[in-house]
């Protein structure tokens, strides 16, 4: 039904005021607008990696013939293939870590049977203990190579250790971003990262970031004692599996 | 600098053209979202919330239509989600509400007044009122946005017609000729 005296209503609305805005508005759409413009450069920096072929190889014999569609969340979509740069980065974490690794555990001193035969050559023979782990922890504290008390006598050979750069290098550099990312996404997105099972895993990988960069105080610039660099790279590897998990999680 | 110029600069994301695009059309937006949410510091959250979506999807306006709709439509469907959070509730009504005819009189009506009366309609009517008689939309396109049935959109509209008029006798707008009282 038609309202009597439309008009005299639609000439009223014609003369409604407008209104201005706060002029804070503008200066914090401005803010978002570059953060937004940070993010897209940060994701932009960060860096691929081809993983090495067995990984593939370890994956395929591992997935059924069919596979499940994976399953979306409410991610933002900037968060997605963040995350997957994050996840990749964290993929080649390990496995550099783990290619890279001497291959008996990560110490310098290896213990070998006494020879029979004196006459056997090898380099900076002494006598010595069979050394456990846990005296391996701190080198000041491995017992002298001579000491006359020591019972159980074994042969000690000092090998020549060279500690390899890229082990160093792979504790460093390319995951920090991932680590960096994960900080960010957390400030972001605060309820995702306060469930309990993500903030347990967070505090357990901010002590382990704790202990690295003790750590790496230790090593010093010239990092030349290989049982701290094992310890690094031991430190390392957990903390690109909790933030694997952290990912995973979210 | 015309709308299309600012829009070809907003896709580069220059900073400049992009406050020029908001300081052409902030106070028509802010004006919409205000008479949509019924508060100001709502309105400027439902601002600052649409004008990222137009920054963030200029690439995406096909220019059907014009600049300044595309954006009131973001501003509008921002608003509504806004209320949405907050439960936006329709006021049930009995169909007799269609059947009277509302008057609005021939005396000329204050804008203050009836600005007041729109903010104190129940939010759902409101909505409906602001979309169809100030933004100008149709109520099937008003039913998508708010999806609600095309039906309640009018009912809804008639209902809010019915309440203002009755805001504003009881504020003193009789429908005679006369001044208010």
């Amino acid at each position: 039904m038609e309202d009597k005296n439309y008009s005299t209503l639609r000439a009223a609305l014609a003369n409604m005021p407008e209104y201005a805005p706060p002029g804070d508005i503008w200066f914090n759409l401005e803010a978002a607008l570059d953060a937004e413009i940070l993010l897209d450069e940060v994701v932009s920096e960060l860096p691929q990696y081809a993983p090495p072929a067995q990984i593939w190889e370890a994956i395929a014999e591992a997935l059924p013939v069919t596979t499940a569609q994976p399953q979306t969340n409410g991610l933002s979509i900037w968060v997605r293939p963040l995350l997957r740069y994050a996840a990749a980065a964290v993929l080649l974490i390990v496995s550099a870590l783990w290619w890279l690794q001497p291959p008996v555990n990560t110490t310098t001193w290896v213990v070998t049977p006494t020879p029979t035969t004196p006459s056997t050559p090898q380099p900076e023979t002494v006598k010595a203990p069979v050394i456990t782990p846990q005296k391996q922890q701190k080198p000041s504290k491995i017992p002298k190579m001579n000491a006359p008390q020591l019972p159980d006598e074994s042969t000690l050979v000092r090998t020549n250790s060279v500690i390899d750069n890229r082990l160093l290098e792979a504790c460093n550099a390319p995951e920090d971003a991932a680590f960096a990312l994960l900080e960010a996404y957390c400030k972001e997105q605060l309820s995702i990262c306060e469930q309990p099972n993500i903030k347990a895993l967070k505090s357990e990988l901010d002590e382990l970031t704790e202990a690295k960069t003790a750590l790496q105080a230790a090593i010093g610039p010239y990092a030349d004692d290989p049982e701290l660099v094992a310890q690094l790279v031991q430190i390392e590897r957990e903390r690109s599996i909790l933030l694997q998990k952290i990912i995973q999680s979210i | 600098m015309t709308d299309q110029l600012l829009i070809e600069q907003c896709k580069l994301g220059d900073r400049l053209a992009q406050r020029t695009l908001y300081e052409r059309y902030c106070k028509a937006m802010y004006t919409v979202a205000y008479r949509i949410t019924s508060n100001f510091e709502d309105a400027g959250e439902v601002l600052q919330d649409a004008f990222l979506q137009v920054f963030r999807h200029i690439g995406d306006f096909e220019q059907r239509s014009t600049l300044g709709a595309w954006i009131k439509t973001i501003v509008v469907r921002s608003a509504i989600s806004h209320l949405r959070r907050r439960k936006l509730v329709f006021v049930e009504l009995s169909p007799k509400h269609e059947d009277q005819q509302v008057d609005w009189g021939s005396t000329g009506l204050e804008t203050d007044y009836l600005e007041r009366a729109i903010q104190a309609l129940p939010e759902g009517a409101r909505a409906v009122f602001v979309l169809a008689e100030i933004e100008g939309f149709t109520h099937r396109e008003i039913a998508t946005m708010l999806e609600i049935s095309e039906g309640t959109s009018k009912s809804q509209l008639h209902y809010a017609k019915a309440k203002l008029r009755e805001s504003l006798t009881a504020a003193g707008y009789s429908l005679n000729p006369n001044t208010p009282q």
